[in-house]
């Protein structure tokens, strides 16, 4: 083939613009570790980006959502842990008190402390945080038990989702526990153990004394129950970690760049942009003329 | 033969060496000129009886131009155009849908909002939160589809200023033919005007598709792609110019000569004006009809759910979102319902009116959501969706790259060919200037020769 001047001129420039091109994009990729910055750069892997992106803000707020279900359970835990006691104690003074040597007026004064302790275990059923009834079921804006310690309020147990599809309940209500549906309502038990104690009733206290043990039961159950959400939460809260690693371990591999191989690429790009700008300043133009 | 007829002959060598050395000098002058062809001169002997010859006759200089290689050339020419102009043209788009640019990320932090609101069905910070989270969705999809139908606007924009620049051009080779006709005529040689129409055409093909066809006295007819006419080989141009379409409101180009304006829009598939319209028409509107599909389907979606819900002051049935009736148009026209704009308290996370404080099973139906395919005719989630949205713009866009960098090849590979064959090559003209030099001085040499031969005939006879 003839090569004309032009020839030359056209080869040498594009050969550079080339060269700069390249030197630009992987310079732009050395310095931000970024290798896929707009859906062109690489579209299957900026859609892939986006879907693990999106996937990684849905496993954070699930977590976050574990989190806070696992304090609420926590709460709860620690409140049922106390009415737990406080049965233990009311049972301890019911078997008192149904000794034969206990006087009528030593079974009164056992009588108002199991009533004390009746106001406390409804104050834990009670418990408000940051204004909410966090044992008031679906209804946490009214408190479960009223002032004559009726449970008034509401049997459902919230529920958050903390994996796609997996829901887990973050509250039990204090209605589920203490007065539950075909169970031993424990505030109307503490109720007629006082009246009988105050009444030197010891058929009542004994019945009382049974009363304690199913409340106990009935506590221990639902503690056992709460200890289940609070393990699904942990691992929930754990599996959510590792999916949220593997999802960022996956969107970094599509979208960002290899610090080795982004150093590497650029170093070739600059010798190669050298090598053609030298290449262009040595070019034999205008031929024979320099020799004439 | 008689010496003064030698005389004759080296004379005629010194006029062609003098000619080659002017051609030979116009070329070197001209190596940098753009759509310059290199000239030829023809030299042809001048045969004399009855022994010898009667030296050297020169024909041209003639244009050293191959029209099977032009003619590639001008393809090659509206095919890397259109790829680079469909390139510039869908920068946008490729802009639209980076991660940064929000779409995405404010997809994310609603449905992420909404997660949270299932743990906190009536905290009113996390309620003012998914409403923000909502305006925010709604202006990254009116953000986007403003990025795309500006994109629409500037390519139209570049559509009637590509045509005008068309128009501009038919009218130079019209005018360049008629003076080249009238040059020839009078017996002078055009080739720089044949020069400077080629390079017109050549700077035509690159605005719009168009093919060649030679007609009388060197002259041609240039049609656009298909065979509608625009400049006659007989003299007249064709006028190029764009209308608004009554229909679509974009620009229609259209061609007139005698007739009524014809449009052309279809038919322009090459050259900048084809990227263009490529973009404009195909590209574009499909990006924009996939992104209204996904705003009617989150908006659709998520304000039945939520009108299934309660809200703390009781009230139901209140949309989340507003959009348009039908998919068309709906990014533009997306945003927070008025039923619940400004209202965090309406936000309806319960199922029960009765229950509000702390009902969260609306919230979770509205969280479930992200994970329900709620797009693309109930196939694909509004994440998925959005991300097939994304690799389809960037694969339109890479391909337009792609296109460019093979097609920009092919150019460069075709006009390599007509700079081989047309180019001038400075090697070759300082070659031809020697050759020159050393036929000049033989030629003097011989009427040096013939003289002397002369003077000694003359000196006989004394």
């Amino acid at each position: 083939m003839r090569v004309s001047d032009s020839m030359i001129s056209d080869l040498a420039r594009s050969s550079v613009a080339s060269a700069r091109d390249r030197a630009l994009s992987t310079q732009r990729v050395a310095s931000t570790g970024i290798r896929v910055e707009k859906p062109s750069d690489d579209p299957t892997a900026a859609a892939l980006g986006r879907r693990k992106t999106s996937e990684q803000a849905r496993i954070a707020a699930m977590m976050k959502s574990a989190d806070a279900g696992a304090l609420a359970l926590n709460s709860i835990d620690d409140g049922l842990s106390h009415v737990d006691d406080l049965l233990a104690r009311a049972q301890e003074l019911a078997i008192q008190a149904a000794n034969a040597t206990t006087s009528a007026a030593d079974r009164a004064t056992l009588g108002a402390e199991v009533s004390s302790l009746r106001d406390a275990i409804l104050a834990v059923a009670n418990t408000q945080v940051d204004g909410h009834y966090v044992m008031g079921g679906m209804r946490q804006d009214a408190a479960p038990y009223d002032a004559s310690g009726a449970f008034v309020g509401d049997r459902t147990a919230p529920t958050i989702e903390v994996a796609p599809g997996i829901r887990v309940a973050t509250s039990v209500p204090a209605g589920n526990v203490l007065s539950p549906t075909g169970g031993l309502d424990v505030p109307a038990a503490l109720r007629r153990l006082t009246t009988a104690l105050a009444t030197n009733d010891v058929v009542g206290i004994r019945t009382g004394i049974d009363d304690l043990t199913t409340a106990t039961q009935q506590v221990s159950s639902a503690r056992g129950a709460l200890g289940v959400s609070q393990s699904s939460l942990q691992q929930a809260v754990a599996l959510g970690g590792r999916m949220s690693d593997r999802a960022n371990e996956v969107r970094s591999g599509a979208i960002e760049a290899d610090a080795y191989d982004a150093i590497s690429a650029l170093t070739k790009a600059q010798t190669a942009l050298q090598q053609a700008v030298s290449i262009a300043a040595r070019l034999p133009l205008p031929g024979l003329a320099q020799k004439t | 033969m008689s010496l003064f007829s030698i005389l004759g002959v080296g004379a005629s060598g010194l006029r062609a060496a003098t000619v080659g050395v002017n051609v030979t000098s116009q070329n070197a002058t001209n190596a940098a000129t753009v759509g310059y062809s290199r000239r030829e001169l023809v030299q042809d002997p001048l045969p004399g009886p009855p022994i010898g010859g009667n030296g050297v006759a020169t024909r041209g200089p003639v244009r050293t131009v191959d029209r099977f290689i032009e003619r590639r050339l001008l393809g090659a020419t509206a095919a890397h155009a259109e790829a680079d102009a469909r390139l510039s043209a869908l920068g946008p788009l490729d802009d639209a849908f980076r991660e940064d640019a929000g779409l995405g990320s404010a997809l994310d932090a609603f449905q992420t909002a909404i997660q949270q609101l299932s743990a906190n069905p009536s905290d009113g910070p996390t309620r003012s939160t998914v409403l923000a989270s909502a305006g925010a969705l709604a202006e990254a999809f009116q953000r986007t589809s403003a990025s795309i139908s500006g994109a629409r606007s500037d390519a139209d924009a570049r559509i009637a200023d590509q045509v005008g620049q068309a128009n501009g051009l038919l009218q130079q080779i019209d005018s360049l033919q008629q003076q080249m006709k009238k040059s020839e005529l009078g017996g002078v040689e055009a080739s720089d005007l044949r020069d400077q129409r080629d390079q017109r055409i050549r700077e035509l093909a690159k605005i719009v598709p168009i093919s060649v066809v030679d007609g009388a006295r060197g002259a041609v007819n240039v049609l656009l792609e298909g065979g509608l006419g625009l400049v006659s080989a007989d003299g007249g141009a064709a006028t190029i110019a764009t209308a608004p379409n009554a229909t679509t409101g974009v620009l229609d180009v259209t061609v007139s000569s005698a007739g009524a304006p014809a449009i052309v829009t279809g038919r322009i598939r090459g050259g900048t004006v084809g990227g263009l319209l490529a973009a404009r028409d195909r590209v574009l509107p499909g990006a924009a009809t996939a992104l209204d599909q996904l705003a009617y389907d989150v908006a659709t979606a998520y304000s039945a759910a939520h009108a299934a819900g309660v809200g703390l002051d009781g009230g139901t049935g209140r949309a989340l979102f507003s959009t348009s009736a039908t998919p068309t148009g709906a990014a533009t026209s997306f945003a927070v319902s008025i039923d619940v704009a400004g209202h965090p308290e309406r936000i309806a996370a319960a199922n029960d009116p009765t229950l509000v404080s702390g009902d969260n099973r609306n919230a979770l139906a509205l969280a479930a959501l992200s994970g329900t395919n709620i797009a693309s005719s109930g196939t694909r989630t509004a994440g998925d969706s959005l991300s097939d949205l994304i690799a389809s713009s960037g694969e339109s866009v890479q391909a337009a790259q792609r296109d460019g960098e093979v097609l920009g090849a092919a150019e460069s590979q075709a006009s390599a060919l007509r700079a081989s064959v047309s180019g001038v090559s400075s090697d070759d003209e300082m070659v031809a200037l020697t050759q020159y030099q050393r036929a000049y001085e033989a030629s003097t040499k011989i009427i040096q020769v013939a003289d002397q031969m002369l003077q000694d005939l003359i000196a006989m006879k004394r």
